[in-house]
């Protein structure tokens, strides 16, 4: 089982995580032309091996977190929050 | 075979002296405390067993370990049936019923084995050649003749039986977490968890059997466990038996299953009877052990043959001498304990040695034994007795220049084989680590992953006790990288193993097994090959080798070496099929736990349940809710009592839970800007305390949710989403903030359990609330107009109120504070005893709601777009909002696109239900142009009504002749296609 | 080639099984094809053989990486149905559920397509008759349905929970009786055998390592066996179709690839008769006996993206737990095998079988759960749009630019979330 250590609630089981999806699509601004709306919204690198994707703390903090994992091992390599404001907060009161 | 309990100095007088019954197919046998199922089978002479797959040919014991494939019975009876337990390892209680299995009428006498004598037409794969027409010559079509044989073909596979009633008892969950996992308590195994408590960590060590010490058990001389049980005990190893670690899954998560003993229990129906345990370990050691291995010869599947070790398990754990007169056959120096151990036990013991010579050490232990040691000799074929069906002699082969030549006959009631030694390395394939052949040792190996799994001892494919226990030793001595270090010797024999896999002779005839249990021979294994499956993976498929019970733990490498020899490749060409987990069968229950029967998912419930119920609420699942469906008065049925309810509501007043509904808090400065995002339509102009009903798309331009949000103050937002989406919304709502739009400064909280929701409609509904809250001006027209919301006190406890109309009437819904909910419920029907009142559910809040053609997750089904629902006008030109790009899309603007209409039935009286498509007249084939979402009787309209949608909607439609046909019901009526606003269209009854 | 009879079996049960000879040919490849199939699954097998032999084409490869049928083929759990309604899927998986019912006569290969009916239960009244329009679409079209009671169910399989503290009471089930399993590995054989026998080369252990471009086409490939040119290329490489699209150079899919497992249990004797579905308050489960006797069933994806053939514990208890609730007489039965297989999962949750940015290279993937059913037409249609360039009607829509335009083919209304679609 994929164990994620999020950086609030420290390491716990994958189940208490959703999965998101890719982490590297950036997407437009809402008012952007339909074809770079097409590419984020269906389009996907597929990556075989290291890639960012996006995970939630759905059953703990609810934070979405942006983890960096393999596809083929699935061994972890990094967690960060995705909100990056919030990160520079936490630092900030450590 | 004969086998007999010795009694002498080995075994100790508190076993022989606790004597034990079991009912072997309903007769009463006796047995001994601390037997496996096959010890006391075998104590009792009961030598065949079971009867195998395929042939139905006679099964004995073949081993002492988890890689039986012969001895397979059914334990219990009724409802705690159990078949296919494995006899050599499953501890006998007391009182046990065990039956024979796949045998009819009895296992001796069995019906089926006639297929053996068939075995000619049966080789591998030939159902795949025939059965599919008529025969000889599969002539037809279709798949009717298939059906038919399938039917015996059935009947006559599968292996045990099992109960088809509930099983009654329970099984429960654990969650553990240790620094270090030791699998397998044998030498190794018990080394490894000393040596790993010594530095400090916290072990977990985890044993199959029902005690520990793995290959020690099966030593004479117990000292050495004794002692080394004393210092785990000592060191505070936590020990669990009965305990099988089935799986290694992702970050050393291992599965373990422990059996729960029963013995003695009379409290069965009161503790679970397995135990499902996910171990997250930081590392696992595999102290997992050896399987030895039989090979290839005629009839070596005969009752009377098993594996060397057995023997010596039977002997000196059991106290069970399986035979006076033994034949052992091995072709590597583990046997000669063994050897000598039965020998002294008072059998007569000749070894068939496959290799020409044996080291000096080995000869001078036997000589003088009185062993009859044949040297450069084997087995060729096995034969049974005439009045039996167990093995009575075997025909020898001798080694020659030129292979192996016929050599005689040897009597003998008992033959055991050793041709060499697979590592257990299943745990370490589930996760894919390397596995290599070790040629020197003839066996797979694997390293594990070297950094957090490891192998020690004869898991890692080392045979000397001594050099086990270092091999666990030595791993805990760190390296410089403070890492643990694996031991990368292996073997350990003093001459070398002689390879074999098979002994063939072109002028001995018969089969050779190399599943026992699948009856797959050696000739299923060159009739593979010689069709063109040679790869192990077709090979095991087309033979079905090591697909049975054991899952190939004795044949699989029998299989892969003579692919090899066939292919005329190395076995490490040919590879090895990956094992999957379970590494024995666990029971699906255990994986259940208690989450069964009501458990199985959770239960929501609103704060009004409990009223609910004690008004005679008829509940209905909703997701995971349970909302109120009808509250029948009396004995009505469903359709009286929601046209009833219906009817109260539009003519007085109705109550109704909606406490499921989604509701998230939306604060922060950016709070409007965010929900004008999310929404269609614009929130920029909605005032402090007012609400409005909002559409949300999703990326993809289609229908997400809908709902109405309030604006409680000027930062502060309450939305409410649909029960079905209340979750997905807050998740999408979540990941915008936080990972596409992190610099808005908004936040959100599910508010979802914190509020009980009631909906008050109808015209009486002002004059119900009048007398309920604390100060009835505030509810006044003026005060709170129709979509005005406020904070309002009941009973002094601050509810928010918004006067908003889900059924068409003058209505409003309460949030009262989850904790209050019940009791100011309870005021509020009180009150409403004043007034001809009642309690609505699920079933005329949609009557109403379609009567209005208000949509919910019936009509919004993920395909539809906002003008598909006839909300085009709510989506803003003016602003930017999600979805708003990709909604352009041709194929979502196209006119003749599916729209929501409103459906009637021509005649008045006729009724119909959801799901029926709407045709042109005439076109009743092919695709329908339109369906059928939502059905109700309108108590307003006094006939039965829908909400459909219809290509090109209401304006493209006109003119045409709709049928709604229902062919799965058999209805067909002719409708009329109407506005969806059925009822009201011009919304006069809202303002009371 | 011996054709395969009764007949024959017996014949060879006295001449020591001699008669029989390989059931496809272990060519090296050529360096020219005609036409060459990347992927010797049962999509790529199949659409050899209707290309060999609806078109009388001869010169066509299969290049398989590792050994045909090796990758979701022989992982799935062998249901075949057809009850899609929307245009296209209907149509095509109709037509699929036709081939199968022919399919063992077609090969000369007994597929064990059991039509035993495919059952999937509801919960409540409401749940029944919003699958309704499915099943009233499925019989518009000329396809079998029929709803049965819980009185009905109860007659049929007893040993279904039927129990009034059950969480969720089953109501009823929409039922197609056509519907059923076959077994799988014969399928991959049997197309295999068929495809070598009108000479198609299938070339096992060659894995394509470069797709060579040139002037908006695919000038050769590059494999661990060699260089290998072609007229036409065809990819059915389901799980790994992004690895090769990106091999050519082609950029991103609306492709992810997820994994998906399948469980078995000990062989038993006959205890389920049918295919039965249950799903209801997230849970996901189907189930069906083999003909070996072991339970075959599954549950839904392992939830995050991964190209790994092995599965997590979640899963495995999820449907334990399915297991349980729908037949309380399982908690004895023992688990045997769990394994997984990656699959394409797509945007709207169906498949691609349509022409690409280069003019020689046509395009199978984003199977979902559904490849194993669909093989027979997905073979026939790909090799009609191989031979023809140009897609048939009933396969038009299953084309790339389908996101562009807004014509989704989504039967579960789940949107452009590829882990939705199960």
């Amino acid at each position: 089982m994929l164990q994620i250590k999020c950086p609030f609630c420290g390491k716990r089981d994958q189940t208490e995580f959703s999965y998101g999806g890719d982490g590297q699509i950036t997407y437009p601004a809402l008012n952007a032309d339909e074809d770079s709306w097409h590419d984020a919204v269906f389009l996907r690198q597929n990556i075989y091996g290291r890639q960012i994707e996006t995970w939630q703390h759905s059953h703990g903090c609810r934070s979405w977190l942006l983890v960096e994992r393999d596809t083929v091992t699935h061994e972890i390599f990094s967690v960060e929050l995705a909100h990056g404001d919030w990160q520079k907060q936490v630092e900030k009161n450590k | 075979m004969k086998s007999e309990r010795i009694n002498n100095v080995l075994h100790p007088p508190e076993i022989t002296e606790d004597l034990i019954h079991f009912y072997w197919n309903r007769k009463k046998y006796f047995a001994r405390k601390g037997d496996s199922i096959a010890a006391g089978l075998l104590a009792n002479n009961l030598n065949i067993i079971g009867r195998s797959f395929k042939y139905h040919r006679p099964r004995g014991v073949m081993s002492a370990g988890v890689e039986e494939a012969g001895a397979l019975v059914t334990i219990g009876f009724g409802a705690r049936t159990e078949p296919n337990i494995r006899a050599s390892t499953t501890e006998l209680i007391d009182g046990l019923h065990i039956y024979s299995q796949n045998a009819w009428p009895s296992v001796k006498h069995d019906f089926g084995s006639i297929l053996n004598f068939l075995g000619r037409f049966f080789a591998a794969g030939f159902y795949y050649k025939m059965f599919m027409g008529v025969p000889p010559f599969e002539w037809g079509r279709g798949t009717r003749i298939w059906m038919f044989f399938e039917r015996f073909i059935r009947k006559a596979a599968g292996l045990g039986k099992s109960s088809r009633l509930p099983d009654p008892d329970y099984y429960e969950h654990l969650h553990t977490h240790t620094d270090i996992l030791v699998i397998g308590s044998g030498p190794s195994g018990l080394q490894a968890a000393i040596s790993a408590a010594k530095t400090g960590k916290d072990v977990l060590i985890v044993e199959q059997d029902y005690i520990i010490g793995g290959s020690f058990l099966n030593q004479q001389d117990k000292k050495e466990l004794e002692e080394q049980e004393k210092l785990l005990k000592k060191l505070g190893v936590t020990i669990l038996t009965h305990t099988t670690a089935f799986g290694l899954y992702d970050n050393t998560t291992v599965g373990l299953i422990e059996i729960i003993p029963s013995e003695g229990r009379k409290d069965l129906d009161k503790k679970p009877r397995q135990r499902f345990n996910i171990c997250r370990a930081n590392n696992v050691i595999l102290a997992t052990g050896a399987i030895e291995r039989v090979y290839a010869f005629i009839n070596n599947d005969l009752p009377g043959i098993m594996s060397v070790n057995s023997a010596r398990a039977y002997l000196n754990r059991y106290g069970i001498l399986i035979s006076k007169n033994i034949v052992i056959c091995t072709n590597n120096d583990s046997a000669y304990e063994t050897a000598i151990e039965l020998k002294n036990a008072g059998a007569k013991v000749t070894i068939l040695e496959i290799r020409e010579q044996i080291g000096d050490i080995l000869l001078r232990q036997i000589s003088g034994t009185g062993i009859n040691l044949l040297l450069g000799s084997g087995v060729a074929k096995a034969e049974k007795g005439f009045n039996n069906s167990t093995i009575s002699r075997i025909k020898i082969v001798e080694m020659t220049d030129k292979g192996w030549r016929y050599a005689g006959t040897l009597f003998c009631d008992c033959l055991l084989i050793s041709a060499g030694w697979s590592p257990v390395i299943h745990l370490a394939s589930h996760q894919n680590f390397p596995i290599n052949w070790n040629e020197e040792n003839a066996c797979f190996t694997s390293f594990g992953d070297a950094k957090s799994v490891f192998l020690v001892g004869s898991a890692a494919g080392i045979w000397q006790q001594k050099q086990c226990i270092n091999s666990a030793k030595e791993l805990f001595k760190y390296n410089s990288k403070q890492k643990y270090k694996p031991s990368l010797i292996t073997g350990g024999w003093e001459k070398p193993i002689a390879p074999l896999y098979e002994i063939r002779l072109a002028s001995i005839k018969g089969k050779a097994f190399v599943d026992p249990q699948n009856d797959v021979t050696t000739s299923d294994i060159r009739l593979a090959h010689q069709e063109g499956f040679i790869s192990v993976e077709h090979m095991k498929r087309y033979t079905t080798l090591g697909m049975a019970t054991d899952q190939g733990k004795m044949g699989n490498i029998i299989g892969i070496a003579l692919m090899a020899d066939a292919l005329n490749c190395s076995i490490s060409q040919v590879g090895v099929t990956r094992f999957r987990p379970p590494y024995t069968s666990i029971s699906l229950g255990a994986l259940a736990g208690r989450n069964r029967q009501s458990h199985f998912k959770l239960i929501r419930r609103t704060p009004f349940n409990k009223f609910s119920l004690n008004n005679n609420a008829v509940m209905i699942n909703s997701g995971l809710w349970q909302r109120p469906w009808y509250y029948p008065v009396q004995s009505e049925t469903l359709d009286s009592a929601y046209i009833r309810e219906a009817t109260i509501t539009r003519k007085s007043v109705g109550i109704c839970d909606i406490s499921s509904l989604g509701k998230i808090m939306i604060q922060g400065p950016d709070t409007t800007e965010f929900v004008n995002r999310i929404y269609t339509n614009s929130f920029n102009s909605l005032p402090v305390g007012k609400a409005r009903y909002g559409i949300m798309l999703r990326d993809d331009g289609f229908v997400f949710d809908d709902g109405t949000t309030w604006r409680l103050a000027n930062h502060c937002y309450l939305m409410t989403t649909t029960t079905n989406n209340a979750s997905s919304v807050m998740t999408k709502l979540e990941e915008l903030l936080q990972v596409r739009w992190s610099n808005l400064n908004v936040q959100i909280t599910s508010v979802t359990d914190q509020w009980g929701g009631c909906a008050i409609a109808g015209p009486n509904s002002r004059n119900l609330l009048s007398k309920i809250v604390d100060n009835p001006v505030e509810i006044s027209n003026e005060s709170l107009p129709f979509m005005g919301v406020k904070q309002i006190s009941i009973q002094t406890v601050i509810c928010n109120i918004a006067r908003i109309s889900f059924s068409g009437e003058l209505a409003y819904e309460i949030y009262i504070p989850s904790d209050y909910a019940h009791s100011i419920m309870e005021l509020i029907w009180s009150r409403a005893q004043e007034f001809d009142s009642c309690l609505y559910g699920l079933e005329a809040l949609g009557t109403m709601r379609i009567e209005k053609g208000h949509v919910t997750s019936a009509e919004i089904d993920g395909r539809v777009t906002i003008e598909d629902i006839g909300l085009g006008r709510m989506a803003s030109m003016n602003k930017d909002f999600v979805g708003g790009v990709l909604k352009n899309r041709k194929a979502l603007t196209h006119s003749h696109r599916p729209q929501l209409v409103g459906i009637f039935p021509k005649h008045k009286n006729k009724s119909f239900k959801v799901g029926a498509l709407l045709n042109e007249a005439g076109r009743l084939n092919g695709h329908p142009i339109g369906w059928v979402t939502s059905v109700t009787f309108s108590p307003a309209l006094g006939h039965w009504i829908a909400l459909g949608f219809i290509e090109g909607g209401l304006n493209l439609i006109k003119g045409k002749n709709i049928v709604l046909s229902d062919e799965l019901r058999s209805t067909f009526l002719d409708v009329d296609i109407v506005s969806p606003h059925m009822f009201d269209p011009e919304g006069s009854r809202l303002y009371g | 080639m011996t054709r395969f009879s009764a007949w024959e079996v017996i014949k060879n049960g006295f001449t020591n099984q001699s008669g029989w000879s390989r059931q496809w040919r272990d060519p090296q490849p050529k360096s020219n094809y005609d036409i060459v199939v990347i992927g010797g699954g049962l999509h790529g097998l199949a659409t050899a053989y209707y290309l060999a032999k609806n078109f009388n084409l001869k010169n066509i490869a299969v290049v398989e990486k590792g050994w045909i049928g090796g990758g979701n083929a022989g992982r799935n759990t062998t249901i075949v149905r057809s009850n899609y309604m929307l245009k296209g899927n209907r149509e095509f998986y109709e037509d699929s559920l036709k081939m199968w019912e022919n399919l063992s006569h077609e090969l000369n290969y007994n597929v064990m397509f059991s039509q035993r009916s495919h059952i999937t239960l509801y919960h409540t009244p409401g749940a029944l008759d919003s699958a309704a329009r499915r099943y009233n679409i499925m019989l518009q079209t000329g396809s079998d349905a029929e709803i049965w009671s819980r009185a009905k169910l109860k007659k049929e399989i007893p040993h279904l929970n039927y129990a009034n503290d059950a969480r969720f009471p089953i109501h009823g089930a929409l039922v197609q009786k056509r519907a059923g399993t076959a077994r799988h590995d014969a399928v991959a054989w049997g197309y295999a055998r068929a495809a070598d026998k009108l000479g198609v080369d299938i070339i096992q252990k060659c894995e394509v390592t470069a797709i060579n471009r040139k002037a908006g086409k695919i000038a050769s490939i590059g494999t661990s066996r060699g260089k290998i040119t072609a007229r036409k290329i065809a990819l059915a490489v389901a799980g790994n179709t992004s690895r090769l699209w990106q091999l050519a150079d082609l950029g991103n899919l609306p492709i992810e690839s997820h994994k998906l497992q399948a469980f078995v249990t000990e062989p038993l004797k006959p205890l389920l008769d049918h295919v039965i579905v249950f799903g209801v308050g997230g849970a996901h489960f189907y189930i069906s006996q083999s003909d070996k006797g072991g339970l075959v069933f599954g549950g839904d994806i392992d939830w995050y993206k991964s190209y790994a053939q092995k599965g997590n514990l979640h899963i495995v208890q999820d449907v334990s737990e399915s297991a349980l609730s729908l037949l309380p007489c399982l908690g004895r039965v023992k688990l045997l095998r769990h394994w997984s297989g990656v699959v394409d999962m797509s945007m709207d949750g169906s498949f691609f079988m349509c022409k690409t940015p280069l003019d020689n290279l046509y395009l199978n993937a984003g199977w979902n759960y559904g490849g194993f059913k669909a093989s027979p037409a997905s073979g026939w249609y790909f090799a009609d749009l191989i031979a023809n360039d140009r897609p048939n009607d009933i396969i038009k829509d299953h084309n790339l630019e389908r996101f562009k335009t807004g014509h989704h083919i989504d039967e579960s209304g789940a949107g452009p979330d590829p882990k939705l679609h199960g």
